[in-house]
C-alpha cells in the first residue's frame, strides 16, 4: 500500500497561519503562492497529519452530483477515521477551494464496515425476496451468472438483458457501470433505458424547448452578476450540499453580487435558510401556473423583451406561428385566454391553484420583468412530477420571455447549470441494441416488453420492443425496489420468478433491492479500489484524484475485476482487456485522458498518486455563458430545434399531442407549448383527494443521497426520517409533534414519526424519499420508503417517474 | 415518558428522612426513651447507609467516588456527600454509644444543614422548575413530614414511650408541617418554569406528570390523615398509623420522581 | 498565560448538513447517543389561510452548530465534585477522565448539553477543542469539515471583542456561562431570552 506520509512534513509550518483567525484572508495570501491562473498546482496534502497518521486520498463518489475528497486515516489496512480534504487554501473566485465532504462522506468509515456490509456472493435460498440467502464461492457466482446470460441471450435475444439503472458509483475511471456495459457490449448489446430516475421530464422538455436536453443553463455561480435570482424550486443547499459543489458555489456568489434570491417551492428548505432573501411558498404540481401567471403580466405590463423574442423565439404570439398552425396556438394566446381553453391565466385564476396571493404574483412578475439579467433557474423537483415536462418548460419560458437567454448573469430558466472538468472513463464500446424503453418502464419490460410500442410507451430506435427482460445486472443502484414507484407493483411482477428469469444485484450492502436478487455479489467500496476521479456533473471545479485503496471489505471485490472474470467465461476477456490489467487500464488512461486535458500532471501515475489530488484555476468570471452565440447570432448559430429558435409553439410536440397513445386519465396529455395541466392526484384531483387529500412529495434529504448511506446509524442520530407535516394540518387530525402515524393511500400505507412544522405548507406533506424500505407481514413499510405509495405511472411525454405527485392521508395510529 | 433516576430518588428521601427522624428525636426528647433511642437511632443508620449505597448506582465509576470530597470549597455537590458523610458519622457515634445523647442536639442540626447542602445541588439556573426556593421548602417538607411520621410509628410501637402524648402530637404536628411543605414546592417549582421555560414546556411537563402527580397529592393528605386519626383516636391501632407513614411515604417517593422528571433544561 | 480560543460560527452561511458533527463522531470515535457538536434548528412563524385558498405566512428558520463553548464561567467546572472538569491554562475545559466519577452533575448543569456522559468509558466527555489537532498546528475536525465555512475559531478575546458571546434562540442567555462562542446572527435571529418554542429538533439532538 501506498502512502503518502512523507508529503506531509514539507508544508507544515505554513499551514500554521490556519491559526490565525479569518479564512478569507488566509485564502487571499496564498494565491500567489499557488500561482493561480497561470500553472495547474498540486493541491498536495499540505496539512500535517498527527504524528501517528497516514493519510490516503479517496473519494465518495456517490449520486449527490458531487465528487468528495476523503482522506482516510489508514492502519493495517482499515480506515480508522476520515479527514477532510485540505489541500488548498479557499479561493472561490479562481475556482480553487477545499472539496469537504458533507457528513454521508464523512460517515464513510461507519458506512464500510457497517453490520449489513456484504461480506460474500450469496445465493438465494428463499422465496425470492424473501431475504433468505447461502454463502457461495465467486467461482459459483459467477458461472451462474456466466451461464445465464448466455442462456438468456440464446433463448430471448440480447433485448432480454437489463442493465438496470443505477447511480451508486457517479464518477471513476473503472468503478462505474461501464465495465459492465463494455462486457455486454462485446457479447451483442443489452437493454438499456433511455434517460433516469432524476430528470427525465425536464430532459424531454427542454429538448423541445431549447433544442438541448439538460444542464443546459449557466452554471449556478452566475448569480453573481445578477441582482435578482429566481429559483424555481431548486434547493441547492440539500441537494448539493458538499463543500466543494453548489452549495458553497451559491453561498459565495449570492455574497459577492449581491444577488436577491426568492425561493419557490413547497417547503422551506434549507436553501431558504442560507440562500433565499425571500420564500414563496406553492402547491407541488402548480409550477406552469404560477409560470403563466408570471406570463400574463409580464405580456399586459408590456415586460417582455420583444426583440429578443422576434428574432429567438418561435410561437411566442401568432406573428411568429409556424406555417400551417392556426394562429391561436400560440403562447400568447394560451396565457392570455385566445387560445382553445379561452382562459386568461390571470394571475387570480393562478393564485387559487398555487396558493400564492395575486398580489405576490404580480408584484414577482414585476421584479423580473424589472431586473436585467434575472438569472430564472429551476429545480428538479417540480419536473419530476405528472406533467413535470410542463411545468419545466413553463419555467423556462419566463427566461426567453424576459430575454435572459445567453447572458452573463441570465439563465435559460434550466436547472442549475454546471461546468465540471472532465474525468476519464472505462470506454464502454457501442451497443448494437438499438430499441430502448425509458428508463423508468423497465419493470413495465419486465412483464410486456414485446408489447410496448414507440406511441404507447416511448419506445426509442424501434416501433415496438422485441424482447421481455429476463435477466437484471443491478450494480450500484435500488431502483430494482427501494427508487422504484409503487413498491407493492413492483413486488407483485418480481415474485414471479418466470417472468425476469435471473437478478444479479452487486452491491455494497444489503439494500432493498439485494434483498430481491437471485446472486448477490459483494462490492468493493470506493475506498477499496484504486482509481482516477474527478468532479462528478453538479461541479464547476476542475480537478483529478488519484485514489490509493485499503483493503477490500472480506471477500468484496472492484466491479471491473468481476467483469474480467465475467468474460473469460464468455470467452471474450481478451476483447474485453485488451490486454491491459485494470492497472494498465488505469496508466493508459492516464496518458490518454488525463494528461491530455492536464498536461502538467506528473509523468506517471505512480507520481501521480503520491500527490493525490491536482486541481487547476478557474476563474469564476470565466465559467461559460451558455446560448451566447445564439443570442448574439440566432441565424449562424442556431439552436437544435427543428427552427433553430426557442420552441414556445413546438410543431413535433403538437404532433406527439395528435399521436401518442396515452392512458386517459386526467393530466395525460402532450399540449404543443408549456401549459398549465391539472393531473392526477395533483391539487385539481377533486375525486383523489375526497378520499386523500394530502399533497405528497418526496424531497431529497440530507441524511443520505437517495437511498446511498439510508443505513449508517450515525446519520439517522441526527437525521432520523420523518415526515414534515404543517401545524394546520396536525391540529386537524389531532396529531403531535414526533408522534408514529399512518401514512396511506390506496396502494401502501407507512408508518413513520412526524416532524410538525410550518416550513412546509398546509396541505402538503413530504416523506423524504430513499429511506429503506421494511415491510412487516402485512405490507406495512416501517422504514419510512416514499415508494410505498407512489403511483407507477409514467408522464405522458418522458415517461419520467412523477413520484412528487401523490395523494395521501394521515392519520394517527 | 418520565424519566428520573431512582437511585437518586431513593437517595434524596432517605437522606430527609434520616434528618427529620434525627431532628425529632432531639426535639421530641426521646433520649427520655434510652431503648426507642437506641433504636431510632439504628434506624437512621441503616437508612443513611442504604440511602449512601444506593446513590452510587448513580455513579458511573465508583472508584473515583473518593475525589468527589475535594471540591469541597465550590461544588454542592462535594458538600452534599461531605454533609451527607459527616451526618453519617455522628449518627455512627450514637449508635456506638460515644458521645452520649448530647450529641443529640449536634445531629440534629448537621442533620437539617444536611437537607439544606443537598437543596442547593439542584438550585440549577438552568433548570428552572429546580431553581426556585420550593427546591428548599420541598426537601424540608419531606424531611419533617418523614421525619414526623417515622417517629409517630416508632413512639406508638413503643412500650417504653407508651404515654407521651407531647412527643406524639410533635411528631404528628412536625408531619403535617412538613406534608403542607412538600406540597409547596410544586407550585413553585411550576411558577419558576413558566416564567424561563418555552412556552408550551409547562403543559408538556404537565402532561408527562399529570399521571403520578394526582396519586403524589392523595397519598400525602389522605397518609396524613389516616396518621393523624390514628394517634388521634389513641387506638392501639398500629396498623394504621403505618399505613399513613407508608402513604406519606410512598407521596414522598411519588413526589421526588416528579421533581427528578422535571429536569427540563433552558438552552439546548 | 498561552493563547486561548473560541469558537465562531455564522448563522447566516450554516445549512444545518451536520458535517461537523459526523466529522467529531468520526474523529473522537464516539459512540451512538454522544455528539460533542449539535445543531439546534431554530423554527417560527404562522400561516393564515385565506378565503381564496392562498396562504400567508412568516415562517423563518435557522441554525445554530454548537459544542462546547469553554465558558468563561464554566457552571459544569463549578458543579463538578471531583475536579474533573477543569479549566485548563489555555481557557480550554475538559475531563480529567481519571478522577470523573460519571455523576452527570456537569450535563445537568450545562444548557448546552457539552458534558456527555460515556457509559462504557464510565466517564464524562466533551469537546477539548480538538487540543491534539491545536497542538500540531490544525484546526478542530468541525472547523476543518464545514462545507458552507459557517465554523471558524479564532483568538478568543479577539473574537469576543468583535461579535460578543452568542446569545441567539434556542441558546441560554449568554449571562447563564458567558460562551466562548461568537455568532454572526442569522437574519432571522431570535434573542435567547425568547420564551417561544422555537427548538425545533429536539429529538437530533439526542
Amino acid at each position: 500500500m501506498k502512502k503518502n506520509h512523507s508529503n506531509h512534513g514539507a508544508h507544515s509550518v505554513s499551514r500554521r497561519n490556519v491559526l490565525k483567525f479569518g479564512v478569507a484572508s488566509g485564502a487571499m495570501a496564498s494565491v500567489g503562492s499557488l500561482g493561480l491562473g497561470s500553472i495547474f498546482c498540486p493541491a498536495a496534502q499540505a496539512a500535517p497529519a498527527l504524528p501517528h497518521e497516514d493519510f490516503l486520498t479517496s473519494v465518495c463518489a456517490n449520486n449527490c452530483g458531487s465528487t468528495c475528497i476523503l482522506r482516510p486515516v489508514v492502519q493495517e489496512g482499515r480506515v480508522m477515521r476520515v479527514d477532510t480534504d485540505n489541500s488548498v487554501e479557499d479561493n472561490w473566485q479562481e475556482g480553487i477551494f477545499q472539496v469537504r465532504a458533507c457528513p454521508r462522506g464523512r460517515s464513510m468509515r461507519r458506512h464500510m464496515y457497517a453490520p449489513n456490509r456484504l461480506q460474500y456472493p450469496l445465493k438465494r435460498t428463499g422465496e425470492r425476496g424473501s431475504g433468505k440467502f447461502e454463502r457461495i464461492s465467486w467461482e459459483e457466482a459467477l458461472g451462474t451468472i456466466a451461464g445465464k446470460l448466455v442462456e438468456c441471450k440464446t433463448k430471448y435475444g440480447n433485448e432480454s438483458i437489463c442493465s438496470l439503472y443505477a447511480s451508486g458509483v457517479q464518477v471513476g475511471a473503472l468503478m462505474r457501470r461501464e465495465s459492465f456495459y463494455r462486457l455486454m457490449n462485446l457479447m451483442g448489446g443489452f437493454a438499456l433505458g433511455t434517460s433516469d430516475y432524476s430528470s427525465a421530464q425536464n430532459q424531454y422538455g427542454m429538448k423541445y424547448l431549447y433544442g438541448q436536453s439538460g444542464y443546459s443553463g449557466n452554471p449556478t455561480s452566475d448569480i453573481a452578476h445578477t441582482k435578482l435570482a429566481v429559483f424555481f424550486g431548486l434547493n441547492i443547499t440539500e441537494t448539493r450540499m458538499s463543500g466543494g459543489g453548489l452549495q458553497y458555489e451559491v453561498l459565495e456568489a449570492k455574497r459577492k453580487g449581491n444577488t436577491r434570491v426568492i425561493v419557490i417551492d413547497p417547503r422551506y428548505t434549507d436553501t431558504c435558510i442560507t440562500i433565499a432573501d425571500e420564500w414563496i411558498p406553492i402547491r407541488p404540481g402548480t409550477d406552469a401556473a404560477l409560470a403563466s401567471a408570471l406570463a400574463y403580466v409580464l405580456i399586459t405590463e408590456n415586460m417582455v423583451d420583444n426583440d429578443f423574442v422576434r428574432t429567438h423565439v418561435q410561437g411566442f404570439d401568432a406573428s411568429s406561428m409556424p406555417e400551417g398552425f392556426a394562429p391561436n396556438l400560440s403562447y400568447k394566446d394560451y396565457i392570455l385566454g385566445t387560445g382553445e381553453d379561452a382562459t386568461p391565466k390571470t394571475p387570480q385564476w393562478a393564485a387559487a391553484l398555487t396558493g400564492i396571493p395575486a398580489t405576490r404574483i404580480i408584484q414577482l412578475a414585476r421584479e423580473i420583468g424589472g431586473a436585467k439579467p434575472c438569472y430564472i433557474t429551476q429545480g428538479w423537483g417540480l419536473q419530476r412530477q405528472a406533467a413535470g415536462e410542463m411545468n419545466t418548460m413553463a419555467v423556462a419560458a419566463l427566461a426567453a420571455l424576459t430575454g435572459n437567454v445567453g447572458l452573463r448573469g441570465g439563465n435559460n430558466g434550466d436547472l442549475d447549470g454546471y461546468s465540471p472538468g472532465v474525468s476519464p472513463r472505462l470506454p464502454a464500446g457501442t451497443n448494437p441494441v438499438k430499441a430502448r424503453f425509458p428508463t423508468f418502464l423497465w419493470l413495465r419490460a419486465v412483464e410486456r416488453g414485446t408489447e410496448m410500442t414507440a406511441l404507447r410507451d416511448g419506445i426509442q430506435g424501434a416501433d415496438r420492443f422485441p424482447a421481455n427482460i429476463k435477466f437484471i445486472w443491478n450494480y450500484a443502484g435500488n431502483c430494482l425496489v427501494n427508487q422504484h414507484s409503487d413498491i407493492n407493483e413492483t413486488r407483485r411482477v418480481l415474485s414471479d420468478t418466470s417472468k425476469c428469469e435471473m437478478i444479479v444485484v452487486m452491491d455494497t450492502h444489503m439494500t432493498a433491492s439485494a434483498q430481491w436478487a437471485d446472486i448477490v455479489l459483494p462490492s468493493a467500496s470506493y475506498l477499496e479500489q484504486p482509481d482516477i476521479v474527478g468532479p462528478s456533473y453538479a461541479m464547476n471545479t476542475d480537478w483529478l484524484a488519484f485514489t490509493t485503496p485499503v483493503k477490500p471489505f472480506f471477500e468484496s471485490r472492484p466491479v471491473y475485476d468481476v467483469c474480467v472474470d465475467l468474460a473469460k467465461r464468455l470467452g471474450i476477456e481478451k476483447e474485453f482487456t485488451e490486454g491491459r490489467s485494470r492497472e494498465d487500464w488505469l496508466e493508459y488512461l492516464y496518458e490518454t485522458n488525463c494528461r491530455k486535458n492536464m498536461p502538467t500532471l506528473p509523468e506517471t501515475l505512480a507520481e501521480a498518486r503520491k500527490v493525490g489530488l491536482f486541481m487547476r484555476a478557474k476563474n469564476r468570471d470565466a465559467l461559460p455563458v451558455r446560448f451566447a452565440d445564439f443570442r448574439n447570432d440566432p441565424v449562424a448559430n442556431p439552436l437544435k430545434t427543428p427552427s433553430g429558435k426557442i420552441e414556445l409553439f413546438s410543431p413535433a410536440l403538437h404532433t406527439i399531442g395528435k399521436t401518442w397513445e396515452l392512458e386517459p386519465v386526467l393530466g395525460n396529455r402532450i399540449p404543443p407549448s408549456p401549459q398549465y395541466v391539472a393531473t392526477w392526484e395533483g391539487f385539481e384531483d377533486k375525486e383523489g383527494k375526497a378520499k386523500f387529500p394530502l399533497q405528497m412529495i418526496t424531497s431529497h434529504y440530507k441524511g443520505r443521497t437517495h437511498s446511498h448511506y439510508a443505513s449508517v446509524d450515525w446519520l439517522l442520530e441526527v437525521m432520523p426520517q420523518v415526515l414534515w407535516m404543517n401545524p394546520l394540518d396536525a391540529q386537524k387530525r389531532g396529531i403531535e409533534h414526533n408522534e408514529i402515524v399512518r401514512v396511506f393511500n390506496g396502494r401502501g400505507e407507512v408508518r413513520i414519526a412526524v416532524k410538525v412544522t410550518p416550513r412546509i405548507m398546509p396541505g402538503v406533506v413530504t416523506m423524504p424519499q430513499g429511506a429503506w424500505y421494511k415491510p412487516d407481514a402485512n405490507g406495512v413499510d416501517h422504514g419510512g420508503c416514499a415508494n410505498t405509495l407512489t403511483l407507477y405511472r409514467p408522464s405522458p411525454l418522458a415517461k419520467g417517474n412523477p413520484q412528487h405527485t401523490n395523494l395521501v392521508e394521515v392519520s394517527k395510529l | 415518558m418520565m424519566h428520573y433516576e431512582f437511585a437518586l430518588v431513593l437517595f434524596t428521601v432517605l437522606i430527609q428522612f434520616c434528618a427529620g427522624l434525627a431532628l425529632l428525636v432531639w426535639l421530641a426528647g426521646v433520649h427520655n426513651y434510652p431503648a426507642l433511642e437506641k433504636r431510632l437511632w439504628r434506624v437512621i443508620l441503616a437508612c443513611g447507609v442504604v440511602a449512601l449505597g444506593g446513590s452510587t448506582m448513580h455513579l458511573a465509576n465508583i472508584m473515583h467516588a473518593p475525589f468527589t470530597l475535594t471540591q469541597v470549597g465550590t461544588a454542592w455537590l462535594s458538600r452534599e456527600i461531605a454533609s451527607v458523610s459527616f451526618f453519617g458519622l455522628l449518627v455512627l457515634l450514637r449508635v456506638l454509644n460515644v458521645g452520649g445523647n448530647k450529641l443529640n442536639p449536634v445531629i440534629a442540626l448537621v442533620g437539617l444543614g444536611t437537607v439544606y447542602v443537598v437543596s442547593q445541588v439542584y438550585r440549577v439556573p438552568a433548570v428552572p422548575f429546580w431553581n426556585t426556593i420550593g427546591t428548599e421548602l420541598g426537601f424540608f417538607g419531606t424531611a419533617l413530614a418523614l421525619g414526623g411520621a417515622g417517629l409517630a410509628v416508632f413512639l406508638h410501637d413503643s412500650k417504653e414511650a407508651e404515654d407521651a402524648p407531647r412527643a406524639l402530637s410533635l411528631a404528628a404536628g412536625v408531619c403535617v408541617a412538613g406534608i403542607m411543605l412538600s406540597l409547596v414546592q410544586p407550585l413553585l417549582a411550576l411558577q419558576g418554569g413558566a416564567a424561563a421555560l418555552p412556552e408550551g414546556s409547562l403543559v408538556q411537563t404537565l402532561n408527562i406528570a399529570h399521571g403520578l402527580g394526582l396519586p403524589r397529592l392523595l397519598a400525602a393528605v389522605l397518609g396524613g390523615f389516616i396518621l393523624c386519626y390514628g394517634l388521634v383516636r389513641g387506638c392501639k391501632c398500629n396498623a394504621m398509623v403505618l399505613i399513613g407513614f407508608a402513604l406519606i411515604a410512598v407521596g414522598e417517593v411519588a413526589g421526588r420522581m416528579l421533581f427528578y422528571a422535571a429536569n427540563i433544561r433552558i438552552g439546548i | 498565560m498561552k493563547k486561548s480560543y473560541a469558537f465562531y460560527m455564522d448563522a447566516s452561511r450554516c445549512m444545518g448538513c451536520k458535517a461537523c458533527v459526523i466529522a467529531c463522531k468520526d474523529g473522537h470515535d464516539l459512540p451512538l447517543g454522544l455528539n460533542w457538536r449539535r445543531v439546534p434548528e431554530c423554527t417560527g412563524g404562522a400561516w393564515a389561510e385565506h378565503a381564496d385558498g392562498t396562504y400567508t405566512q412568516n415562517v423563518f428558520s435557522y441554525y445554530l452548530s454548537v459544542a462546547c463553548n469553554h465558558c468563561e464561567s464554566p457552571v459544569c467546572v463549578k458543579a463538578c465534585p471531583t475536579g474533573a472538569m477543569h479549566k485548563t491554562e489555555d481557557g480550554i475545559v475538559q475531563v480529567d477522565a481519571t478522577r470523573c466519577v460519571g455523576c452527570n452533575n456537569c450535563a445537568w448543569n450545562c444548557p448546552y448539553s457539552a458534558p456527555q456522559l460515556d457509559k462504557s468509558k464510565k466517564h464524562m466527555t466533551k469537546c477539548n477543542f480538538c487540543r491534539e489537532r491545536l497542538e500540531v498546528g490544525q484546526k478542530p475536525l468541525c472547523v476543518a469539515a464545514c462545507p458552507a465555512r459557517a465554523l471558524d475559531f479564532g483568538p478568543r478575546e479577539e473574537l469576543i471583542a468583535k461579535y460578543g458571546r452568542a446569545n441567539i434562540a434556542p441558546l441560554p442567555p449568554a449571562s447563564m456561562t458567558e460562551p466562548n462562542l461568537a455568532v454572526v446572527a442569522h437574519k432571522d435571529a431570535q434573542p435567547a431570552n425568547t420564551r417561544k418554542p422555537f427548538l425545533a429538533n429536539k429529538e437530533e439532538l439526542s
